[in-house]
């Protein structure tokens, strides 16, 4: 230990030590204030408000269906419900209609349906605070099927207590009542509106569909793979058909050559001649040519909408579609444009005329060849005109395509709209289906049950104030005066009282402490000191012990405390003394 | 030391009687005041108390004018005089303490006069002077002399149950010589001067004339000690007269009662007098050093 701790601990010791010293001489008036203060506190603290509470248990009981019914973030939850039934059973509203039932308001006093009005708010705290009443609200399990609520009430008064909180417990299973009941036909009404709206929507999107369907008639508008497909066949058809004209026309410009440069041949027309001169030269088919360009063109201009546009890969079944096409058509216009099998030399007209002319099987042959021209030619003509009807029908098809493609994604966000409307109808349809049920069983007391656990008592013994707090403010007060009378009484003793205080004050040698000599005027001095304080202090000591057996009876023991209040007032009215009015207090 | 080792020799020879608790008072005849010669008292009086002054050590001063000795009816004498009637009380024991205190504070023997003195009255000077004066004188070694110097309340006489008369005041007024002012004790070399007769108005005129500084000379050259009880110091200016005539003052202040700013007065004016304060005297200290003083004191007579 330092010299600093030694003279610190010496500090404490004598600092201790004096107010030891200070005691020992003056404990008589510490006992004196303490018991005093004390004994009036005690007496004081019987005066004191009483708080009695009174509690009820009750469980309820929610449907496992209607619990799983709503979200548990709906407003109609029954976890919200959970989480509200302090506000249920305690708020405003609920006080109010409690304190009319057990008869502390009465039934005029409140009469708004709504939120209580100021004056009525007014009226309820009076009534509540007439007898300090105060509810509260304490879950003691709860799980989502089961809840045990218990309903605490204190107040001045055990009986109002109890009534109020039976009025409470009825008033909230009541409300809890009409409240499902509400909020389910409420839901329910909210549900068929939801039902409802999404009819009304998917019916809409189903007419939207169905003109849709109009407008492209002949093609289902939600797959425009399909309208692909079909172009490409019409234009495959086209092509067909503008192959088979071409071949009809090869066929009637190799007969028409034939009848004009065989045997058969009648005297060369110009263009036969000129074919003769340049033996390796197509048939001059201009408007096939330009037709199966014209195809051609408007392929590729499909294929680059497609890539550029539609952002197709070159393996893209619709590129690799119009990419085949395209590749059709070149070999149309290919064959188109092939030269045909060189004639042979055409004989000298005059020398075929006459063989003609002299052979009737020639002259049959030429017969049968100008037939097979005029068959020719009336194939050709009507090929011509399935070709004009096919290229009409390519060309609106792929207008028609063209749109098609244009209206394809407003088209599908439709459809999807109008399947997640559906769904959702079909789910509220199924809550509505088991709201239908639920509002069944609530109908025949089938949903939420209430069931009582344990019903309220009237509790005559106060938790408020606690006896232990009384006892510790009341000693803690005449501990405090004590301490004050012992303050005031060194700091008005103007007297030595130590050694110290002398050596201090005069800076003389203190030479001897003499003791006091006991001599009889010392013993008499004490003993009438303490003849009168020996009694002084017994009798404060005794009312000490006595108030403070009054207020914890008052408090533990409230019947012993009547009793014993009963019987001091008879005490002090007998000697002509004015009774306490603890009596009176009680009888109130 | 040698006186304290005396005190101890003499207690060491009580009677065994006394060791079990504490000192019985000793005989007494029935008569108030017997004095006695010292040949004829010694088989009356109590062996422990009655000293004998054949057997009384040198004195160093003049001799005393008699050896004479008396014994006191304990039923008479004042409690307060503990020295006398319980020698082994703590409080006695105290006195002790304060003699062998003066006695090393004085080893050249200069502080023969010694004036008790307080502030206010009934603090205890005249059984302060009497218990110290006893003590004083205790194992024969020291002439003593009790003075009571408060002519106006004078106590010593009342609580020794004597007449006042003769005493310092005629021993002043030369009215009286000091052997007949002289009062024997229970010890031979203690003697006991009562206050006398003066009235209160002539108290300042005997108290400041020349005559009392004979009359402290002739102590001084009689006794080894003189202890003066004096008045107390704020109610009358008789101490501011008598005490610079003296060697030392002991204040008494009573713990509890003596207001602090009457002390601070009373030394205030016992410093403008020149007077030399020796120290202070705590009368009734109710510590619990006292109660443990007694304890230990009791154990250790008990073991011997």
């Amino acid at each position: 230990m330092t010299v600093h701790q030694e003279r610190t601990f010496d500090d404490l010791r004598n600092t201790v030590h004096e107010y030891a010293r200070i005691f020992r001489r003056r404990w008589r008036l510490a006992l004196l204030g303490m018991s005093i203060i004390s004994s009036i506190a005690f007496w004081v603290s019987q005066y004191l408000p009483r708080q009695y509470r009174t509690s009820t248990l009750f469980e309820r009981r929610d449907d496992a269906v209607l619990r799983n019914l709503v979200h548990s973030n709906s407003p109609y939850s029954f976890a919200q419900l959970k989480s509200s039934i302090a506000l249920d059973m305690t708020g405003s509203r609920a006080l109010a209609e409690a304190a009319t039932a057990a008869g502390l308001l009465s039934p005029d006093a409140i009469t708004s349906k709504a939120a209580l009005t100021n004056e009525e708010l007014r009226r309820l705290d009076a009534a509540l605070g007439r007898y300090d009443l105060d509810a509260s609200v304490r879950m003691v399990h709860s799980s989502p099927s089961l809840d045990t609520i218990e309903l605490r009430c204190t107040s001045n008064d055990p009986t109002i207590g109890s009534r109020f909180v039976v009025a409470l417990r009825d008033g909230y299973i009541q409300r809890t009542r009409d409240r499902m009941a509400e909020i389910l036909s409420s839901t329910r009404d909210f549900f068929a509106q939801e039902v409802e709206r999404f009819q009304q929507q998917i019916n809409a999107a189903d007419r939207h569909l169905k003109e849709q369907f109009a407008e492209f008639p002949g093609v289902d508008p939600s797959d425009p793979a399909s309208a692909g497909m079909r172009l490409e066949a019409l234009e495959s058809e086209r092509l067909r058909l503008a192959q088979r004209k071409a071949e009809i026309v090869a066929q009637i410009t190799a007969r028409e050559c034939f009848l004009t440069s065989g045997p058969l041949t009648k005297p060369l027309a110009p263009r036969a001649a000129a074919g003769a001169a340049d033996p390796v030269a197509p048939p001059v088919l201009p408007e096939t040519d330009s037709a199966i360009e014209k195809a051609i063109k408007q392929v590729e201009q499909q294929i680059t909408d497609a890539i550029v546009v539609k952002q197709m890969t070159n393996e893209h079944p619709t590129v690799r579609t119009l990419q085949r096409k395209v590749d059709n058509l070149y070999a149309a216009l290919e064959a188109t444009r092939r030269p045909a099998p060189a004639a042979e030399a055409p004989a000298p007209p005059d020398a075929a005329q006459q063989l003609r002319e002299q052979d009737p099987v020639l002259a049959g042959q030429r017969l049968r060849v100008e037939l097979e021209l005029d068959a020719l030619r009336a194939q050709l003509q009507i090929a011509a005109q399935h070709l004009e009807a096919a290229e009409t029908r390519a060309t609106t098809f792929a207008s028609l395509y063209e749109r098609l493609l244009q209206k394809s994604d407003e088209l599908k966000q439709i459809e999807n709209r109008l399947g997640q409307d559906a769904a959702t109808a079909a789910v509220w349809r199924q809550h509505l289906a088991q709201l239908e049920r639920i509002l069944a069983a609530e109908s025949e007391d089938r949903g939420t049950q209430f069931s009582l656990i344990e019903e309220p008592k009237e509790n005559t013994h106060a938790v408020k104030p606690r006896a232990a707090a009384i006892f510790v403010v009341c000693l803690g007060c005449g501990l405090a005066a004590a301490a004050l009378l012992i303050g005031l009484a060194e700091l008005l003793d103007r007297s030595f009282r130590s050694a110290g205080q002398v050596t201090r004050s005069l800076s003389l040698p203190i030479l001897e402490y003499i003791a006091v000599i006991n001599t009889p005027r010392v013993r008499r001095r004490q003993l009438v000191s303490r003849l009168l304080w020996t009694p002084a202090l017994c009798v404060l000591l005794c009312s000490l012990f006595f108030t403070a057996s009054l207020a914890y009876a008052s408090l533990e023991r409230p019947d012993l405390h009547r009793r014993a209040i009963s019987k001091l007032d008879n005490v002090l009215e007998s000697v002509g003394a004015p009774s306490t009015s603890l009596g009176n207090r009680l009888e109130e | 030391m040698g006186s304290m080792q005396n005190v101890m020799q003499k207690l060491r020879a009580k009677p065994k009687e006394d060791a079990g608790g504490p000192a019985p008072l000793p005989h007494v005849p029935p008569t108030s005041i017997e004095t006695t010669d010292p040949a004829t008292s010694e088989a009356a009086a109590s062996p422990s108390f009655v000293v004998d002054p054949a057997n009384a050590p040198p004195a160093q001063s003049q001799s005393l004018p008699d050896n004479r000795t008396t014994t006191w009816n304990a039923d008479k004498l004042d409690h307060a005089l503990v020295t006398y009637l319980n020698r082994y009380s703590a409080v006695s024991e105290q006195y002790r303490s304060l003699r062998a205190r003066l006695l090393n504070m004085n080893p050249q023997h200069k502080q023969q006069t010694i004036a008790i003195t307080s502030s206010i009255p009934q603090e205890g000077k005249s059984v302060t002077a009497i218990n110290l004066g006893m003590v004083m004188a205790e194992g024969n070694e020291h002439k003593v002399c009790v003075v009571d110097a408060d002519f106006r309340r004078a106590s010593i006489a009342r609580m020794f149950g004597i007449n006042p008369q003769p005493g310092l005041a005629e021993l002043i007024r030369g009215t009286a010589e000091l052997k007949d002012v002289l009062r024997p004790t229970h010890l031979p070399n203690l003697k006991i001067i009562t206050a006398g007769s003066a009235s209160d108005k002539k108290c300042g005129e005997l108290l400041g004339g020349s005559a009392v500084r004979a009359v402290l000379a002739q102590l001084r050259a009689v006794f080894d000690y003189a202890i003066l009880d004096t008045p107390p110091v704020n109610t009358v200016s008789d101490v501011s007269m008598i005490a610079p005539h003296c060697d030392g003052v002991i204040l008494v202040i009573e713990m509890r009662r003596t207001p602090e700013p009457s002390v601070l007065e009373a030394v205030r004016t016992l410093q403008t007098t020149n007077v030399k304060i020796l120290g202070c005297l705590l009368s009734r200290y109710d510590d619990q050093r006292g109660h443990y003083y007694e304890r230990y004191y009791s154990y250790y007579y008990n073991s011997e």
